[in-house]
């Protein structure tokens, strides 16, 4: 894909007319066509902003190119294409438009009976660039007056029925967009959509009123005559234009458009056609949100909703759900389409099927009764049809998902609780469950196709989850609950449903108003099945159910002393999935060790030293992951200035192990840390939004020392038994902000100089280019300009004398090098010599001139602010700011690959790999 | 054709078959949930169970006191326990001229059929099914007689007392029936009848219907069988399954075409999927075992027990259970564990081709070798040296009345850290469970039964198209406890024909044509007339030879010459002369044609008429 460039670079604009020139000579062919595409790509974003008209004062080579293409008789079909949908683009402005013109192109061009003749239409590419490039070029009057003049509305009307189906799909958005573009506008109806709000007139009168164009007439005409037609492809086409061109239609144009076809509509909808349901239900929901509401739209909506296929009035009735202003008769409808199919295999009572006579008073005894005897019989009869629906597993199936997912869309607040019934009615038959008194009769053949049915069980769960927002929910937690529990029971659950078992728990379990009462419940029935799904053969149910936990943790139901053992356990599962999420959720536990008190911190510290060891030693990349993230969190929870000595030796091994990984993922996520350390060390001057406070966390750490002879060792090891640095300087709450000497050198001690340097020299361009941003923020921020220019720091002295040690480092000569040159290029500039012979020999100092073994010989460290500003950290982020392959990408590139591959062609016969 | 069903539990079937003149017994299974009465049989002296109370009844004009004991709230028999045996008196035994066996938990009560009842036929069964099913009855008498009891119980079978019993002694049935167990000299009486098929492999049973062993893909050498005639063919299908476990896949197209098909032995657990049991019973036993508990497993010493090896074999790698014991014990373990690896030919295709690589076909050679599987024949000696725990224990029996599993009950029962996992669906576990209570440790119910379920079987039945079949009556009706089940039964068209026990059933189809073979000299002489394309007829005069229920048309014998006359030479008779047949009416008369011939000799209609009124 060539990135959008709007403008042209004076090399391409070189190319260009050598590239038209070979692309129009019927000598050489373009072995590969993708090019075009992506040439047509290129030049699509060049026109983006005016319509092509700066392009073409720059480039007349395109229209010659045009011009020789279409004016030849026979050209090649994928070039023709490529003409007709560039010269399409190239109309698209008015001045373009009339250059065409003057050169007579346009008229040759899109005149389909010239191309029928050469025996080019026949090629569906030439089909479709023509439709393209009548797309494009319809952006004008004068361009729809061509349109009009040409007759191109009979080959577009004709191509909406076309054997290719992508032909067909861009003739029928070329109708919509015929339509919308030059919208009809009524005296009355000017510019306002919602001002209809009379039933809609017969044509005769909004012809008067209308100045609708030819086209759109005959269009409108066309689409009359398609929907009533016999051909099932014209129908089909017809409804897509009408539910594509209604969305854009404004209130005239709706208003034509319906006069003319509700009653074609109608009598697809009264003939019943199964293979017509959804797209006369996308029309008439099109209808519904484009305009006012009417009752004759309502009407149809309502015969669609009485199909005699139960599905496809489930169908229909999940369509209508979506709609904001419904009619309450129709929402009724709507409603029982949907809950009748619940109420059949559940026996719960759903559907008030004396609603209608209740709220109608002024009915005769009579009347009722013989409308209560109509409606027994349509009851009945609906039954039926829904009982041999339900009887066959494959639509049984189908219908009761579709009927579980839309509950809660349908539940009305005083239904809720019996919904709530019916949904745990069918998971309890899914489970074989089922009590012999609520199986309706005559549906054992349907509850049998439902028994065990892992779909339908997991839609239901869904169901039961999202209904826990309902109002009169809490009072149903405890049966709820204990459903899900069968769930977790039942061996025979299948991993999924599992999942979705635990997901509808913890919903239930939070909404909960009094959780205390749930404590029996949760310690005696649901721990010990949590414990034994731990331990479950599948490491999928293993890993849903440690995601589980950590989220049980969070929410405070039970205490995460009961929960962290099990957890810990996990971390020596076999799967690195399952190790990976007991390391999450052990990181969701973090936030409330403080509130669990001392035996909370303890496991803390169990979990620590094992999560350290997965980041050392495990193979998984997975797991790695989660163990930097824990720490991320666990950073977040446990600011370093309120942590103990040993909580800086472990971020240093963290570090240390995280920036060396072999996972690219585990040291972006390293690299998050340090950004986070970065913040806290340096609060105030790092990271944090203008006008943002200091995070809570923000004080200062000093692990000082004496500068530059305590260098923190970098180990591996996970049991470091080195003395942290003394902490020599306690902030007071007044001073949010650091002295940037005191925070540099907290982070050098930290090994997050170290950690950045292995990000900037990594392999991966994520993880370098993230690195370079970091310490580019960190240089900015702390280290004053280096000598010679202006300085930025206060405290130039001290900060710049924050050394860290860079031996044993693979990147430690490139740094050298890098420092060399930028000293060498200083001295230059104040006119010293030049130190060449410590390029890449750090170790001896013998050799090296006086001012470099003073400030920077390898046995004391480096000064941190010089490296930073010796490593070019800009050019570097540009550089790693474009994707590896921004230059084959490039258009220069594609116009250099135009040029070759015909010259190759020319040459010999080259077979391109295009793997 | 009849059908005389001698046993009424649908697992373990025992019907004879009445076809041709042959009478062929399907099975013989032997119900040993009546031992579910009976006080367990301890290794070990238990102070528990020798302090047990006596039943007398309350108002005591009855006590049983040496024969019932009360024990944790229910009354059992203290006796050597009794097995329900197949009905003996609906059909005499002797009569019976082939036992067919289909697998080896189907064989356990042949001793009982073939002993002490005059039976002189012979018994066919597959390789492993006799090498297994004779491990089973050894060990089976080794439990029994390893821990002899004196008294034999009597007197609570008498029916004025049973009536009065509590429940559940008082709602036992055929309790009269009941029998201690066989001896081993019985056993190897018995088993010395068998005779060796192998699958698909036909035998001819008295020249009048062929015998037809098919895998059944259940257990290892389990068999379906045909019993075929020329025209007729019954199927027995006994425990198959189509799961993929250890055993040869089930042969399902042989099949097809089955006049009659007799359908037993279906899961005894419809509702439990043997998936999910199984990583049920892995993930309790590897709870139990993180928590310091022991698992004691109580089953069979052959079948389940090798899948549940190869599964666990797998999992205790992944849910780091390397370190803990798993012991096997047994008086035939270690042939169990040994013949399973040499039956290579009855094995699925899998585990064949692993005896090619060469590699034991089952992983459970590899848990030995590892040590980490450990087999010992009993309690005693070196496995009281080895234990150590926490630990995992498979032993016998499921019933928990007898066997090494009693000890480890009497040990275990009392922590809860312990858990007894129930695999064998063959017993109630309440059941099972009641004379150890009040029990401390956990129970976990994990039936494995990997036999057909009513899915399955209706799959299958859809597949070969029997004409009719027949069931017990279990399979007709949804399970008592579970009645909204539908799906818990078999529905088909037409309905499959119940029976229980001691049900006569006369077999709904008619036996129409026999087949007789021609010699050829007498075929040679046949002059077939063709009467219509295709269809030619011809008379014959011949004699009809009945022999081993073949039957054979032969040419007439000529008539013996006369003895030679001493007085004069008989003239040499000319052979006969072969005369052409006469033309044969058949078929239906053109009448037109006959009425011209008729009228064309003078003869017309009305005189037809007279002569045809007088």
């Amino acid at each position: 894909m060539i990135p959008p460039n709007c403008v042209m670079d004076s090399e391409c604009m070189l190319l260009l007319p050598r590239v038209c020139a070979v692309l129009a000579d019927p000598r050489q062919s373009l072995p590969d066509d993708t090019s075009l595409e992506k040439l047509l790509d290129w030049l699509t974003g060049l026109t983006k902003e005016d319509h092509g008209q700066a392009l073409l004062e720059s480039c007349p080579c395109l229209l010659d190119y045009i011009s020789t293409v279409c004016l030849d008789k026979t050209p090649d079909p994928s070039m023709l294409s490529f003409s007709l949908k560039l010269s399409g683009l190239l109309a698209a402005s008015q001045h373009g438009f009339s250059l065409l013109q003057d050169r007579s192109v346009l008229g040759v061009a899109y005149d389909s009976e010239r191309w029928k003749g050469a025996g080019l239409w026949e090629d569906p590419s030439v089909r479709i660039g023509w439709i393209h490039g009548v797309n494009n070029m319809l952006q004008h009057a004068l361009a729809l007056h061509f349109l009009e003049q040409a007759g191109l509305t009979k080959p577009i009307l004709q191509l909406q029925t076309d054997p290719s189906l992508f032909v067909a799909l861009a003739a029928n958005h070329l109708l919509a967009h015929l339509l919308t573009f030059h919208q009809p506008t009524t005296a009355s109806h000017t510019t306002q959509r919602n001002g209809l709000s009379r039933p809609l007139s017969e044509e005769g009168e909004l012809v008067e009123t209308t100045q609708a164009s030819s086209v759109t007439m005959e269009i409108l005409r066309h689409l009359e005559n398609s929907l009533v037609s016999d051909n099932h492809t014209q129908v089909l086409q017809g409804l897509r234009l009408l539910s594509v061109t209604l969305p854009q239609a404004e209130a005239a144009l709706r208003e034509l458009l319906m006069s003319r076809v509700l009653r074609p509509l109608e009598g697809l909808v009264l003939a019943g056609r199964r293979d017509l349901t959804q797209p006369l239900m996308d029309v008439l929901l099109a209808a519904y949100r484009s305009g006012p509401c009417d009752s004759r739209l309502v009407f149809l909506m309502t015969s669609m909703l009485n199909s005699q296929n139960s599905s496809d009035a489930a169908l229909c009735a999940a369509a209508t759900l979506p709609l904001d202003t419904c009619p309450p008769d129709l929402r009724e409808k709507v409603a029982a389409v949907l809950l009748e199919p619940l109420q059949a295999i559940t026996g719960v009572s759903l559907l008030d099927r004396h609603n209608d006579q209740q709220t109608d008073h002024r009915r005769t005894d009579q009347q009722t009764d013989q409308m209560d005897s109509d409606q027994d019989k349509q009851w009945d009869g609906v039954s039926s049809v829904l009982l041999d629906h339900l009887n066959k597993k494959s639509s049984c199936i189908s219908l009761i998902c579709l009927c579980v997912s839309n509950t809660l869309a349908v539940v009305h607040t005083e239904s809720c609780a019996s919904v709530l019934h019916a949904v745990m009615a069918l998971l309890n038959i899914c489970n074989g469950q089922s009590s012999p008194s609520t199986a309706v009769i005559g549906y054992s053949k349907a509850i049998t196709n439902l028994i065990g049915c892992s779909k339908v069980q997991r839609c239901g769960l869904d169901a039961l989850a999202s209904l826990s927002t309902c109002s009169g929910a809490v009072d149903l937690v405890t049966d709820v609950l204990r459903v899900l529990l069968q769930y977790l029971h039942n061996p025979d659950s299948d991993a999924t449903v599992v999942q979705k078992s635990y997901q509808a728990m913890l919903r239930w379990l939070n909404i909960s108003t009094e959780p205390l009462y749930l404590t029996p419940l949760v310690g005696q029935d649901l721990l010990p099945v949590l414990k034994k799904r731990m331990c479950d053969v599948r490491w999928e149910v293993r890993d849903s159910t440690v995601e589980f936990l950590g989220h049980l943790c969070v929410s405070g139901v039970v205490s995460s002393c009961t929960i962290t053992p099990i957890l810990l356990e996990a971390l020596s599962d076999q799967q690195s999935y399952v190790r990976a999420s007991a390391i999450s959720a052990l990181a969701k536990s973090l936030p409330l060790s403080g509130q669990q008190g001392a035996a909370q911190d303890h496991v803390e510290k169990e979990a620590v030293p094992r999560v350290l060891h997965i980041l050392s030693q495990d193979s998984e990349g997975f797991a790695r992951r989660a163990v930097v993230q824990f720490f991320i969190t666990w950073l977040k929870t446990h600011p370093l200035s309120s942590s103990s000595s040993s909580s800086s030796a472990v971020l240093r091994s963290v570090l240390s192990l995280g920036s060396v990984d072999l996972d690219w993922e585990v040291k972006c996520h390293t690299l998050e840390l340090v950004d986070l350390l970065m913040q806290e060390t340096l609060p105030g001057q790092l990271g944090s939004e203008p006008g943002s406070a200091p995070p809570p966390y923000a004080v200062s750490l000093s692990y000082g020392g004496s500068l530059g002879t305590n260098n923190p060792t970098h180990t591996h090891s996970l049991t470091s038994s080195l003395p942290p640095p003394p902490l020599t300087r306690t902030p007071a709450p007044t001073e949010p902000i650091t002295a940037p000497h005191l925070g540099l050198s907290g982070l050098v001690n930290l090994g997050v100089i170290t950690a950045l340097l292995n990000g900037l020299f990594d392999c991966d361009r994520p993880v370098a280019l993230k690195a370079c941003s970091l310490l580019l923020r960190l240089r900015n921020t702390v280290c004053p300009r280096p000598l010679g220019q202006v300085a930025v720091a206060t405290d130039n002295t001290t900060v710049s004398e924050v050394m860290f040690d860079l031996s044993g480092q693979v990147w430690a000569p490139e740094v050298i090098l890098r420092l060399a040159e930028k000293r060498e290029c200083d001295w230059a500039e104040d006119g010293e010599g030049v130190c060449d012979r410590l390029v890449g020999n750090c170790g001896s100092s013998s050799e090296a001139c006086g001012r470099w073994t003073e400030r920077s010989g390898c046995g004391g460290g480096i000064g941190v602010c010089e490296v930073l500003w010796s490593l070019g950290l800009e050019e570097r982020q540009s550089v790693l700011s474009r994707s590896s392959d921004h230059v084959q990408n490039s258009p220069l590139s594609l116009l250099q690959d135009i040029l070759t591959a015909t010259r190759a062609a020319d040459i010999e016969e080259v077979i391109v790999d295009c793997y | 054709m009849k059908l005389y069903c001698l046993s009424g539990h649908p697992t373990l079937p025992c019907n004879v078959l009445k076809f041709k003149s042959t009478t062929i017994m399907l099975d013989c299974g032997l119900d040993t949930t009546s031992v579910l009465q009976f006080l367990p049989l301890p290794l070990v002296h238990s102070p528990r169970l020798s302090k047990l109370p006596g039943w007398v009844s309350k108002d005591g004009t009855i006590n049983l006191e040496k024969e019932l004991k009360e024990c944790a709230g229910r009354v059992f028999v203290d006796s050597q326990p009794e097995f329900c045996l197949p009905e003996r008196e609906l059909l005499d035994l002797s009569t019976i001229d082939v036992i067919l066996i289909s697998n080896y938990h189907c064989m356990m009560a042949l001793p009982y059929i073939t002993e002490h009842t005059g039976f002189t036929g012979s018994v066919y069964a597959t390789e492993p099914t006799l090498q297994i099913g004779r491990l089973l009855m050894e060990e089976l008498v080794n439990f029994m007689e390893r821990v002899p009891k004196a008294q034999s119980a009597t007197c609570w079978k008498n029916k004025e007392i049973q009536r009065v019993l509590p429940g559940p002694l008082k709602d036992a049935v055929e309790v009269l029936t009941w029998k201690t167990c066989y001896s081993i000299q019985d056993v190897n009486s018995a088993l010395s009848k068998v005779q060796l098929v192998g699958y698909s492999q036909k035998v001819e049973l008295f020249g009048a219907v062929q015998v037809t062993p098919l895998s059944s893909g259940y257990s290892l050498g389990s068999s379906n069988w045909i019993i075929q005639s020329h025209y007729e063919k019954v199927s027995y299908v006994s425990g198959s399954s189509l799961l993929t476990t250890h055993p040869q896949p089930m042969d399902q197209s042989s099949l097809k075409n089955s006049d009659v098909l007799i359908l037993t032995g279906l899961t005894q657990m419809p509702t439990a999927n043997p998936d999910g049991m199984l990583g049920d019973f892995c993930s309790n036993l590897a709870m139990t075992i993180r928590a310091g508990g022991n698992v004691l497993v109580p089953c069979y010493s052959s079948g389940v027990i090798y899948d549940l090896l190869e599964c666990l074999y797998q999992f205790i790698e992944n849910a780091n259970l390397g370190s803990t014991p798993f012991y096997f014990l047994s008086p035939v373990a270690n042939s169990s564990l040994e013949f399973s690896q040499i039956f290579a030919e009855w094995l699925c295709h899998n585990k064949q081709s692993k005896v090619y690589l060469p590699e034991p076909p089952f992983p459970h050679a590899e848990l030995i070798q590892t040590n980490k599987l450990k087999h010992y024949p009993s309690i005693h000696g070196d496995f009281s040296t080895d234990f150590r725990q926490p630990c995992v224990v498979f032993t016998g029996h499921p019933s928990l009345r007898f066997g090494d599993v009693v000890h480890f009950m009497e040990l275990w029962g009392k922590s809860s850290l312990n858990t007894i996992i129930f695999t064998e669906p063959d017993f109630s576990y309440l059941d099972a469970l009641a004379p150890y209570q009040p029990l401390s440790m956990k129970c976990v119910y994990c039936p494995i039964d990997t036999r057909l379920n009513f899915h399955q079987v209706s799959k299958l039945l859809k597949e070969v198209q029997p004409l009719h079949v027949v069931c017990p009556e279990q399979y007709t009706q949804p399970p008592p406890s579970q009645s909204h089940r539908s799906d818990l039964m078999l529905e088909l068209q037409p309905p499959p024909m119940p029976y229980r026990r001691c049900s006569v059933l006369g077999l709904p189809f008619r036996r129409r044509y026999e087949r007789i073979h021609l010699l050829p000299e007498l075929a040679k002489s046949l002059v077939p007339s063709e009467i219509k394309p295709g269809v030619s007829l011809a008379t014959v005069s011949a004699v009809l030879q009945s022999k081993d229920n073949k039957h054979t048309l032969q040419p007439v014998p000529k008539p013996l010459p006369l003895p030679p006359s001493k007085k004069r030479k008989r003239v040499v008779e000319e052979p006969p002369e072969v005369l052409a047949p006469k033309p044969l009416l058949s078929g239906s008369v053109p009448l037109e044609a006959f009425l011209a011939v008729l009228h064309k000799v003078r003869v017309s209609l009305k005189t037809l008429n007279t002569y045809l009124a007088c």
